[in-house]
């Protein structure tokens, strides 16, 4: 068995109608099916009548569209934007893969002082950097100038 | 979980498709642009808060999260936190009198056609009521959210919405149906 449509009272379609005026699409999707019935009615039409006028003077607020100037200013500067950060993100991406190969050559050569034999003389490692000498104290100067 | 209608045009702003920025200003701009003009009042605002809105969109709708709101839900509070900061400068802080409501009442626009004539009473009416009233028939009638969008851009309950609904209507009914020589 259907179930029977939910009534409303008119009270409640009156206030409805002062808050969402006379047509019934506006009105809160849950209540619309209970409304038909009483906008049927001589009361419901009186009352959807007297919100209908103020519809009718609301529908005469028609405000233009967007101009083309305007839609061309927000995609330059949108657009400006976007390349803007497009160019960071590349420069941050660069910035890692710079970060990589440096962390690389610190392990390298954290690798070598520790692997390779030490010799009364001292040694020396060329790297991008420049030249890195050798001694007690190395591995702190290696991390010191990495930085 | 219901599907978004703006959700791949998210998705290709965060990838940062070139094509979403154009499919953002044809699909939102007018939206954005109706919504500032009519919580605003004038072309020249309307079309700051429009630009500066879209381009915040277009930066921040990453930020958007799936399932707290519609994408154009959040798009409308964009907009109107934009507006209500221009509402607040000090220059559009007047507050209207019974004076103005008066002069609403008895005096039309002197030039322009009949239906331009409607068009700028009810703007200036729309005007004259009090914010939230004005922001809440706005979202409702003009821009067709439900009532349950309206009342969660506005971040109100949907009782609290129908309150502020009525009330304007009922503010706007008075002074626009008073004067039959300009209904």
């Amino acid at each position: 068995m259907a179930d029977p449509s939910p009534s409303m009272s008119l009270a409640r379609f009156a206030a409805l109608a002062e808050a969402y005026g006379a047509v019934l699409e506006r009105w809160p999707a849950a209540e619309r099916e209970a409304a038909v019935p009483l906008a049927r009615t001589a009361e419901g039409r009186a009352i959807l009548e007297r919100a209908g006028e103020l519809d009718a003077l609301l529908d005469a607020y028609r405000v233009p569209g967007p101009s083309s100037a305007l839609a061309g200013r927000v995609l330059a500067r949108a657009g400006g934007l976007a390349r803007r950060r497009r160019t960071m993100q590349r420069w941050w991406a660069g910035l890692g893969l710079a970060g990589v190969g440096l962390a690389g050559a610190i392990v390298a050569a954290t690798a070598a002082t520790v692997i390779l034999p030490r010799s009364d003389a001292g040694w020396g490692m060329a790297t991008d950097a420049g030249v890195w000498g050798g001694g007690d104290d190395v591995d702190i100067d290696l991390g010191r100038d990495a930085l | 979980m219901t599907v978004d209608p703006d959700d791949e045009l998210v998705q290709a702003i965060g990838r940062g498709d070139p094509r979403a920025l154009r499919t953002l200003v044809e699909s939102k701009l007018p939206r954005v642009m109706a919504l500032a003009r009519r919580m605003l009042g004038n072309r020249a605002d309307a079309e700051d808060v429009a630009q500066e809105a879209c381009l915040r969109i277009w930066r921040q709708a990453t930020s958007w999260r799936r399932g707290t709101a519609r994408f154009d839900t959040w798009v409308h509070r964009v907009v109107l936190n934009l507006c209500y900061d221009r509402l607040r400068r000090p220059s559009r802080t007047r507050p209207v009198t019974d004076a103005d409501l008066a002069t609403l009442t008895s005096e039309g626009p002197g030039e322009g056609d009949a239906g331009e004539q409607r068009r700028v009473r009810v703007e200036e009416a729309l005007q004259a009521l009090p914010p939230r009233q004005r922001e809440a028939i706005v979202l409702v009638y003009y821009q067709e959210l439900s009532n349950i969008e309206a009342a969660r851009t506005m971040e109100v309950s949907v009782d609290a919405l129908e309150s502020l609904l009525a009330r304007g209507r009922r503010a706007l009914q008075a002074v626009l149906t008073k004067d039959p020589a300009h209904g």
